[in-house]
């Protein structure tokens, strides 16, 4: 039963019982698994009888058998004044938790945070909180975890909570992401509350269909180790554009197991 | 300046003939800003002086550049700083007559010219003037400098400064970077907005709305480059047209014949030495240079008044509308 899940539960759990660097157990969270950028980890392949009843549910059961990751985020790096100018809004360095997993047909990508407020709309004055996750464009290819480079791009699947959804980028750099002319990435969010605000946190669930046709839609095939990285904007510290924080470089997902299922 | 254009429209104002009509503002309004969101906003709006402005002290928000041209963080207002727009039950109180009352479904707490005519003073020395205002398509925009994803940019065509749509994601930099806060967040569509400088009646060889329904005919367009045109013998011949707040580093291309004003009248009843808008004021929104342009000014009038030929007071009086316009 749920072979590959429990086959990639075993790779975890011996990985954080023999203190591999850099994946080892969480001294926040004792059920998540650290990570430091540059380490791999495998993809957790649904079995093919389990079957997810919404796409992109937050709150969906399935999420419990599957590793969860934790890495810290930190402020990024300042590249424009625009952002120096505001860089006390950085926020300090915070654990994110994050799971990817697939049944076959879709990319899961699972991210969880601390934010004691929930920041939903952008307006003059105020600012929404966003969450996004970034692939090299091509597996294998060097290049810049902040936002790629020109001529070797990434894809970013950006979430955005007014309206709950996700966009779907493309970046050649800094200031480049620009919306692709398909939007096959989709997300769904669940903000929880808890009796202490600072324990309040987000669940954000974005998808993708393994096959997109987009030119710069990052390809997932079995086999490929991908380069992923996270950021999260927070907008009650106004954060926007470059003002958020990031993995401070790639973490590698191994797709092996997508053809092993 | 790498922001510079090949060409650059410019804008003069004569505030000696502004009359406060606000008929620029309708102008303005009626084509680009009465809907989608940008009700609240005023491309171009005209505000007494001395007075609050628009948005609420938008001279006190920061922006611009400090001496070093470095971009200055500035504050973004809150859209009570504007003015929250409101409308009337027409429908309900003067057609069908269900409301009572013709009111307005907002509380009305502040407007664009919410001021208007205040000004400053006490009787006999009460002055006010008019000061219509618009995005000065500057020379060294710091809305887009603010930018990091270069999506504001100058035409180089004629200078005019526009945020691309396409690119825009709403990071808001740009309202807070601009000093005379003349870019605006459209909270409906998630992107920043501004003056276009009406480039589309611009391309056709037509001035902008605001300039070509100002009754006061106190708007002369034309290129920077132009040596026989009005807004060349302004600015750069007679030198009687000022930059507004030329000390927040952007260069702007829109200026103002500051307003003259009659003597200060004394406790004994009798004209004093100074005049009644304070200099100092003037110069604080024109620069040093506001006496100076006083100065010449009253001698062209003067001249004038003794029946000599002044080529600056005819190119102000403006005989023929269509000549206040260059735009081949």
């Amino acid at each position: 039963m749920y072979k590959s899940l429990r086959r990639v539960s075993l790779v975890a759990l011996a990985a954080a019982l023999l203190q591999v660097s850099p994946i080892s157990a969480s001294a926040a969270n004792p059920n998540a698994l650290a990570v430091e950028p540059g380490a791999t980890i495998p993809l957790t392949v649904f079995p093919s009888q389990v079957f997810l009843r919404v796409a992109n549910d937050p709150s969906e059961i399935l999420w419990e058998r599957v590793p969860e990751y934790q890495v810290e985020l930190v402020a990024a790096p300042v590249v424009h004044h625009s952002v120096e100018l505001r860089k006390s809004s950085a926020g300090a360095p915070m654990p994110l938790y994050f799971s990817v997993a697939s049944d076959g047909e879709r990319l899961y990508v699972k991210l969880r945070w601390r934010d004691a407020t929930r920041d939903r709309e952008t307006g003059m004055d105020q600012t929404r909180d966003g969450a996004a996750v970034q692939f090299a464009m091509r597996p294998g290819e060097r290049t810049s975890h902040m936002m790629g480079a020109p001529n070797r791009p990434v894809n970013i699947w950006y979430w955005r909570p007014d309206g709950d959804r996700a966009e779907n980028l493309g970046a050649g750099g800094f200031g480049s992401a620009t919306t692709l002319p398909d939007q096959p990435v989709s997300a769904r969010s669940h903000y929880g509350t808890a009796r202490v605000a600072d324990d309040n946190q987000w669940t954000v669930v974005l998808s993708r269909p393994l096959a997109a046709g987009g030119e710069y839609d990052a390809r997932f095939e079995p086999g490929m180790v991908h380069a992923m990285a996270f950021a999260v904007w927070q907008g009650d510290y106004d954060q926007r554009d470059g003002l958020k924080r990031t993995t401070p470089g790639w973490i590698n997902v191994d797709f092996s197991p997508l053809g092993e299922g | 300046m790498t922001n510079q254009s090949k060409r650059q429209l410019r804008m003069v104002m004569d505030l000696n003939k502004c009359i406060g009509c606000h008929t620029c503002t309708s102008a303005c309004k009626l084509m680009w800003t009465n809907r989608n969101g940008r009700d609240y906003m005023y491309w171009n709006n005209v505000e007494t002086r001395p007075g609050a402005g628009y948005p609420r002290d938008f001279q006190d928000k920061g922006g611009g550049f400090d001496e070093n041209g470095r971009l200055k963080l500035g504050e973004t207002p809150p859209l009570e700083d504007y003015g929250i727009p409101w409308e009337y039950n027409y429908e309900g109180s003067l057609i069908n007559g269900s409301d009572p009352s013709l009111r307005p479904n907002v509380k009305p707490s502040w407007g664009a010219n919410w001021d208007e005519d205040k000004g400053d003073g006490e009787y006999p020395n009460s002055h006010y003037f008019y000061l219509p205002r618009l995005c000065n398509h500057c020379s060294n925009p710091a809305c887009l400098a603010a930018c990091p994803r270069h999506a504001i940019y100058k035409r180089q065509e004629d200078g005019i400064v526009l945020v691309d749509q396409a690119r825009c994601r709403g990071y808001r930099y740009c309202v807070t970077a601009c000093p005379y806060k003349k870019v605006y967040f459209n909270e409906q569509i998630g992107k920043s907005e501004k003056c276009l400088f009406c480039y589309p009646r611009v391309e056709k060889g037509l001035p902008m709305a605001c300039a070509r329904q100002c009754v006061g005919r106190i708007r002369w367009v034309g290129y920077a480059d132009d040596t026989e045109g009005a807004v060349h013998l302004l600015v750069e011949k007679y030198r009687v047209a000022l930059p507004l707040l030329a000390d927040r580093g952007t260069r702007p291309n829109v200026f103002y014949v500051p307003p003259d004003s009659p003597l200060r009248i004394g406790t004994d009843g009798a004209p004093e030495a100074k005049r009644r808008i304070p200099i100092e004021y003037l110069e604080g929104l024109f620069g040093p240079r506001v006496g100076e342009v006083l100065e010449t000014l009253a001698a062209e009038r003067a001249r004038r008044a003794r029946g000599e030929s002044s080529e600056l007071m005819d190119l102000l009086i403006g005989y023929r509308h269509k000549e206040f316009f260059k735009l081949g």
